[in-house]
């Protein structure tokens, strides 16, 4: 009788150990958030077919939303409960998704596994993390370079921008770049100017710009930067840059940029793609204009790649993050053959697989290397960045329109984005 | 008995569909109510915000702005629908030759995707390729900044929802036309009626209801309008165009204030209810049933 008891016993421990060994060995699905077209999702699923070879017990389920709509499909499926456990996030947004506690601290598992973070591009690091922790690691930092057609400065007689060129320099090419009229017009430079990120750099060289340090207080009114916003208005009135309005978005930058009829621009990875693909345009890029005493003026821009506050399943969340992000990761290197984005990491051999050297633009990875380490600014970016962006925006159309000085259109909105500063502290 | 079991009855056959408007539709307005007295981002934690959401409308630029272009697309746009869809209503009853081919050729707009049409007009409007200022160069006239001039903005917006909703509201006032007795029109040619007197006083008051139903959904679509000024001028240059849906839309899902994009729901809710109501009771002035 005893002995049978003993026997049971021993038939329930195995039994048990059984069950636990199975349940370790279960199959996971974790679902991954990430903007694209999600009828050809490219690298992303190179990426993830080899991650399930490597990974077969984590099952890693695409959700891939066109950007448009993204973020807001993200915010509903997290208002949901149905949160991706690995989601990408744009820097924009980044500050209100912290606000609403959206993704969780991974320093311990950075910590626990020695990702060393000194691989990334420095510039990068801000946009992942949130008062002193990292919420997930960079997606996509690149500079938004400054492109120019080589072969508009040779038409003009026009020594190309060099390493170091300053503001005085742009205007100076600027003004002879410009000629023509009517459809045959040549501008200087062309962006849609719908964004902030346009405006920037040009602020950042006058020695502005839009907040102070602490993000707490608003400054596009001081005096050097409302002459600059004039300044920028004065340009294209006379033709000197393009007229914004006639440029809604950046194809309608290149395609004028590719008809030798807009000699310079902002160009983010995506534009020198598309450039790229255009038969015979030659072009280079380098950092923006420098100020007096402030290089850095060439806009670096992240994103990050998080795991949810609420996933059920934070260890292969990790597996699968670091298999996607990490500085030298499969992901890195499929990411870089696939040319989609410029190398986060600075590793000479992800340059390597990116950089096409049979195509322009030539400099682009020793411009990226010397824009990482002198001339690159993160934005200034904080809770309310959108709304504030949305505010401001049209009012400064009103100074590229002539129909207000900048004076006049900024003392018109400080009030309100003072009071959404204030809101959304 | 019978009596409560036939009430009874009554009330299961329609539940489902009390359900249904319910849900997606009472419960929504109700909510959305309640969400603009509060600050909420979609997934943080709702505040109290009192009545913090409608005073901040008062010192918003950009809502004022939206509420001032909404009311001059409407007022620009709703008599041109009206008048212009009467005006080829009247044509089309005539007998003529190809006149089913006419209707369908006037209806097409209705049918094309307003993303499609928007980007049809965006080409036309182009400042420097488009077709329209590449006719006015011909002509020798000097091009037209269509959609890219503060000035210029807002009638173009106007002219592409005309030329989309016309024939809509040409099919019910066509279908009015055709209900209006015949006998009516030979009694007046009889008495010696002119076209201008019949028109007048016979089609006129008979396609009234029409008249009025084309008019109050006209005012109700205009007030919403979003898909034009959303893709031909994404609101823009500056602040010209846009409208109050498309700046509820932008509060809501790019700025996250779902709070505050309720509370200007509310005050377009108020505005084209306020306009409903004043269109009713003028009606029992002018329409005939």
């Amino acid at each position: 009788m005893r002995l049978s008891r003993y026997v049971l016993l021993l038939v329930g421990v195995l039994l048990l150990g059984a069950f636990a060994s199975a349940s370790a060995q279960e199959k996971v699905t974790i679902k991954y958030a990430f903007w694209g077209n999600p009828l050809a999702i490219g690298v992303e699923e190179d990426i993830l077919n080899e991650f399930h070879k490597e990974h077969p017990r984590i099952q890693v389920e695409p959700v891939a939303v066109a950007y448009a709509d993204y973020h807001t499909k993200l915010l509903t499926m997290i208002a949901g409960g149905l949160a991706p456990d690995v989601m990408r996030i744009d820097s924009y947004y980044f500050a209100d998704f912290m606000d609403a506690g959206a993704l969780m601290p991974i320093d311990e598992y950075i910590q626990r596994d020695g990702i060393d973070l000194g691989l990334y591009y420095e510039v990068g690091l801000p946009d992942s993390s949130y008062n002193g922790k990292m919420y997930g690691l960079p997606w996509g930092t690149a500079p938004l370079y400054f492109a120019y057609n080589i072969k508009m400065f040779e038409d003009a007689g026009v020594k190309p921008p060099e390493v170091g060129w300053t503001w005085e320099d742009f205007v100076e090419a600027a003004r002879s770049i410009a000629r023509g009229t009517g459809i045959e017009r040549r501008y200087a430079f062309g962006a849609p100017f719908t964004v902030i990120v346009y405006i920037l750099p040009f602020i950042w060289s006058a020695g502005g710009d839009l907040f102070d340090v602490t993000r707490t207080k608003f400054t596009l009114d001081e005096p050097q930067t409302l002459a600059r916003l004039n300044e920028l208005g004065k340009f294209m009135q006379e033709g000197v840059f393009a007229n914004p309005f006639e440029l809604p978005s950046e194809e309608a930058v290149t395609r004028l940029f590719s008809q030798n009829l807009i000699a310079m621009r902002q160009a983010a990875a995506i534009e020198v793609l598309s450039m790229q693909q255009i038969e015979g345009l030659n072009f280079d890029v380098i950092h923006w204009p420098t100020g007096k005493d402030v290089p850095q003026t060439t806009v670096v821009k992240s994103n990050t790649v998080g795991i949810s506050i609420s996933t059920k399943y934070p260890e292969e969340a990790w597996t699968f993050l670091k298999f996607l992000r990490a500085p030298g990761g499969p992901g890195d290197y499929l990411y870089a053959k696939a040319k989609r984005i410029p190398p986060t990491s600075k590793i000479p051999e992800l340059w390597d697989l990116y950089v096409d050297p049979t195509k322009p633009p030539k400099s682009i990875k020793e411009v990226t290397e010397l824009i990482s380490s002198k001339y690159g600014r993160t934005l200034p970016l904080r809770k309310g960045w959108l709304e504030i962006e949305g505010i401001l925006i049209p009012a400064l159309q009103k100074v590229w329109s002539g129909q207000a000085s900048a004076e006049e259109a900024i003392a018109t909105v400080k009030p309100e984005i003072e009071s959404i500063m204030k809101a959304r502290r | 008995m019978r009596h409560l079991r036939e009430t009874l009855a009554a009330y299961l056959f329609i539940l489902p569909s009390f359900v249904i408007v319910g849900v997606f539709v009472i419960y929504p307005i109700g909510h959305a109510l309640l969400l603009s007295f509060q600050d909420w981002n979609l997934i943080g934690t709702r505040k109290w915000a009192g009545t913090e959401n409608y005073e901040r409308l008062v010192q918003d630029p950009i809502f004022n702005d939206a509420l001032r272009n909404t009311a001059y697309f409407s007022f620009g746009s709703i008599p041109g629908k009206v008048v212009i869809a009467l005006f080829i209503a009247v044509l089309l009853n005539k007998k003529i030759f190809g006149v089913k081919a006419f209707r369908t050729v006037y209806f097409l707009p209705v049918v094309c995707s307003s993303v499609a049409a928007a980007l049809m007009w965006q080409w036309l409007y182009d400042a420097k390729f488009g077709f329209i200022n590449y006719i006015l160069r011909i002509l020798g006239l000097s091009p037209v900044p269509w959609i890219t001039s503060e000035k210029w903005a807002m009638p173009s917006v106007i002219v592409v929802s005309v030329w989309k909703d016309v024939g809509y509201n040409m099919v019910i006032f066509l279908a009015a036309l055709q209900d209006v007795p015949a006998e009516l029109y030979d009694a007046a040619k009889v008495d010696g009626a002119g076209r201008w007197v019949v028109f007048r006083y016979i089609t006129l008051p008979l396609i009234s209801p029409a008249l009025f139903f084309v008019t109050t959904m006209s005012v109700i679509f205009s007030f919403q309008v979003f898909d034009v000024t959303t893709i031909l001028t994404q609101g823009g240059p500056g602040t010209a165009t846009i409208s109050l849906v498309q700046y509820i839309y932008r509060c809501a899902f790019q700025f996250f204030r779902m709070g505050y994009a309720s509370a200007i729901a509310y005050v377009l809710f108020l505005i084209v209810l306020g306009f409903t109501l004043l269109q009713i009771r003028f009606s029992r002035r002018w329409v005939h049933y």
